[in-house]
């Protein structure tokens, strides 16, 4: 449905676009992560012809993006990071204009503005001014004027920042619901949280490259952080450390009070293995947890720790 | 035709701006209408002291002439200061310095008296014309003798003739013409100001980054959006127009006659297409609403001063008049600058601002399409 191959985008002496390549198939949510500056804003604007590039392709439902390809932006929708309302027209007269650049039918627009107005639960709304509503709510016009027209490929970009908990759940839950309704959603967010539980694969992108991409048992699998069980011994010993150190792909084993955090190096069974040396050893315990990378370790590891600008 | 609608739309958002402006214009407009009419002069009689120092027999009959119809004090040798402090304390109106050689100075048709008034006052006007009436009279009553024929120049000076007006419609034309033209010309700083400040919000907003960023990327090419945003501001710039036309012709509807109505039209569109330039070009700098607002108001306010709108351009001299024939909103006024003017005495004017409009329009599709590669 996506497919961006090799593309270049230099800003005079800024490489903002490095050979940067992904593709995304129908009906999936795709985060697309990275810090600040990497590329995520440019690669989206290529993505959208609003932006030219210098070398690479780039299509869409298989057709070549360009400018004047009508047929494809039809078939798209984007919501910006920044509030793309008019502040003079309400809640309807917004959707509608937006809805308007792509629906022409009357009786069909209306019907779409409806929709997207219930999509977003802005019922109660409809004749409200921008500046009336709260800032969740102009988050979900927001969102409402870039689906009303029910866009096959939806280019969120960070659609929940400066949200509540509770309009945050909404939007998100909406994502989710435009998925079950077969839409292509590309995600761009700095909550890495939020992104591990909504989307189903993720593109991270560092210096105008794509350094990873997959799932996220994909991405767990590609990074050499360690998988960490921590285990609450009854029966422990002075010895007890230096023995587990024998389960294989153990890294390290910290010793604190009477739990025993044991990091391995990949993941590969880790937890059956200890289990199994427990029971051979006949050592008894009271708890066991085991913590996989998170998706923030993932990120943080692939794009580094030092601050960006 | 969503953009085109949704511009209308705005327009419409800024009714509650809109009709006040319109009502105030009318208001004024109206006013001004019903005050024209025939001015009237009355002469009243003055508190005038006389310095004598002449004591000849043209100084006695100017004397006799002003005593004729005023209070008048005659002195001998006065200081000027005292004359002054009078003046100034109001205790008299006017003081006249005879000096001793008047007679010869009147016989040679030079300044021969000196006069001191309050020149903010209307009795130093009147005063100033009665001492020239007698001195221009006196002046021709010589005799060969080079004595002053008294009985003459009082017989002069006293005489009256019946004058008939004719209340002809020359002077009628004239009037509505002068009405008119003054309606048209504060008609023009409506239409700019009203334009610049709807126009130059509205597109403040339709052009902010990130609505142009959903705009581009809708289905719609740019050629369609330009044509539907400069046809809705058109239309409302028209309607504009034709409220001001028709607003001209209601108010002066018995007194049409030597209105040159199609030029005032002709104008009135043009001016109109030149402010969307202009505004056009402004708003591809900036979309500041304090700067647009800012810029409305400095513009057409500078413009209107400047070309003779509000006080007529011959009263700032040579120099301004030179600066407001490159100016926009005085060619405005030159196509309908008398009341028979004709096409071609127009078409300068019209082609300049003809120019103006097409500048404006290049400049602004320079910075707006310099502001939409550096935006996103």
């Amino acid at each position: 449905m996506i497919a961006m191959d090799k593309v270049v985008k230099r800003y005079k002496d800024v490489i903002a676009l490095d050979h940067f390549s992904f593709q995304a198939g129908e009906n999936e949510i795709i985060g697309l992560l990275g810090p600040n500056g990497c590329g995520k804003t440019t690669a989206i604007n290529c993505m959208l012809s609003l932006l030219k590039f210098d070398q690479g392709t780039i299509e869409l439902f298989g057709e070549p993006v360009n400018p004047n390809n009508n047929k494809i932006k039809r078939r798209i929708g984007i919501v910006p990071q920044e509030l793309a309302i008019f502040d003079k027209l309400n809640v309807v007269e917004n959707i509608d204009f937006y809805c308007g650049l792509y629906v022409t039918n009357k009786a069909e627009r209306k019907q779409f503005v409806d929709e997207a107005i219930s999509f977003v639960g802005l019922e109660k709304y409809k004749k409200f001014l921008p500046k009336q509503l709260s800032g969740g709510l102009k988050r979900r016009l927001n969102i409402a004027c870039g689906i009303a027209h029910k866009p096959e490929i939806l280019f969120l970009d960070e659609p929940t920042v400066a949200v509540d908990a509770q309009s945050r759940n909404f939007i998100l839950e909406g994502v989710k619901k435009m998925k079950a309704q077969g839409t292509t959603v590309i995600y761009t967010t700095h909550y890495l949280e939020e992104a591990e539980n909504l989307c189903d694969s993720f593109v991270i992108m560092d210096n105008g490259r794509n350094v990873a991409n997959g799932t996220l048992d994909e991405l767990q699998k590609s990074i050499s952080t360690t998988e960490s069980i921590t285990v609450k011994f009854i029966s422990g010993n002075d010895t007890l450390s230096s023995l587990l150190k024998q389960i294989p792909h153990v890294n390290q084993v910290i010793k604190t009070g009477d739990k025993y955090n044991i990091q391995f190096d990949k993941h590969y069974n880790n937890l059956a293995n200890l289990i199994r040396f427990i029971e051979d050893n006949s050592l008894t315990y009271t708890e066991i947890a085991s913590e996989q990378p998170s998706l923030s370790s993932i990120f943080l590891e692939l794009t580094g720790k030092e601050l960006r600008d | 035709m969503t953009i085109f609608k949704i511009i209308l739309l705005h327009f419409w958002k800024f009714k509650w701006m809109i009709i006040p402006l319109a009502l105030v214009f009318f208001l004024i407009a109206a006013m001004f209408s019903s005050f024209g009419g025939t001015d009237t002069f009355e002469s009243e009689k003055l508190g005038v002291t006389v310095v004598d120092e002449s004591e000849s027999g043209s100084s006695k009959a100017l004397i006799e002439y002003l005593n004729s119809s005023h209070d008048v004090e005659v002195l001998g040798k006065t200081p000027r200061n005292h004359l002054e402090e009078q003046v100034f304390l109001m205790e008299i109106h006017g003081a006249v310095i005879i000096p001793e050689d008047f007679e010869r100075h009147v016989k040679n048709g030079e300044p021969a008296v000196e006069i001191i008034t309050d020149e903010r006052a209307a009795s130093s006007v009147q005063l100033d014309s009665e001492i020239s009436k007698f001195l221009i009279f006196a002046n021709a009553q010589f005799n060969e003798g080079g004595e002053l024929d008294s009985d003459k120049l009082r017989t002069a000076l006293t005489d009256t003739v019946n004058v008939e007006l004719n209340n002809d419609t020359m002077n009628a034309d004239g009037e509505n013409f002068e009405n008119a033209a003054a309606y048209s010309n504060f008609a023009a700083y409506w239409l700019m100001l009203f334009i610049m400040l709807s126009v130059g919000n509205l597109m403040s907003e339709y052009n902010k980054p990130e609505l142009q960023k959903r705009i581009i990327a809708a289905p719609i090419s740019s050629t369609s959006s330009a044509v539907q945003i400069l046809g809705a501001q058109s239309l409302v710039g028209f309607f504009a127009v034709l409220v001001m036309f028709f607003g001209l012709v209601g108010l002066y509807y018995n007194r049409l006659d030597g209105i040159p109505l199609t030029h005032i039209f002709v104008a009135l569109v043009l001016i109109m297409a030149f402010t969307l330039a202009l505004q056009y070009a402004i708003n591809a700098l900036t979309t500041n609403r304090f700067i647009v607002n800012g810029l409305a108001n400095l513009i057409t306010l500078g413009l209107a001063f400047l070309s003779g709108i509000f006080i007529p351009i011959e009263l700032f001299g040579d120099g301004a008049e030179r600066i407001a024939e490159f100016l926009p909103l005085y060619h405005y006024t030159q196509i309908y600058a008398s009341p028979d003017i004709t096409w071609s005495e127009s078409a300068l004017s019209i082609g300049i601002l003809l120019l103006y409009i097409l500048a404006f329009l290049i400049i602004g599709i320079i910075f707006s399409n310099q502001r939409k590669s550096t935006q996103l």
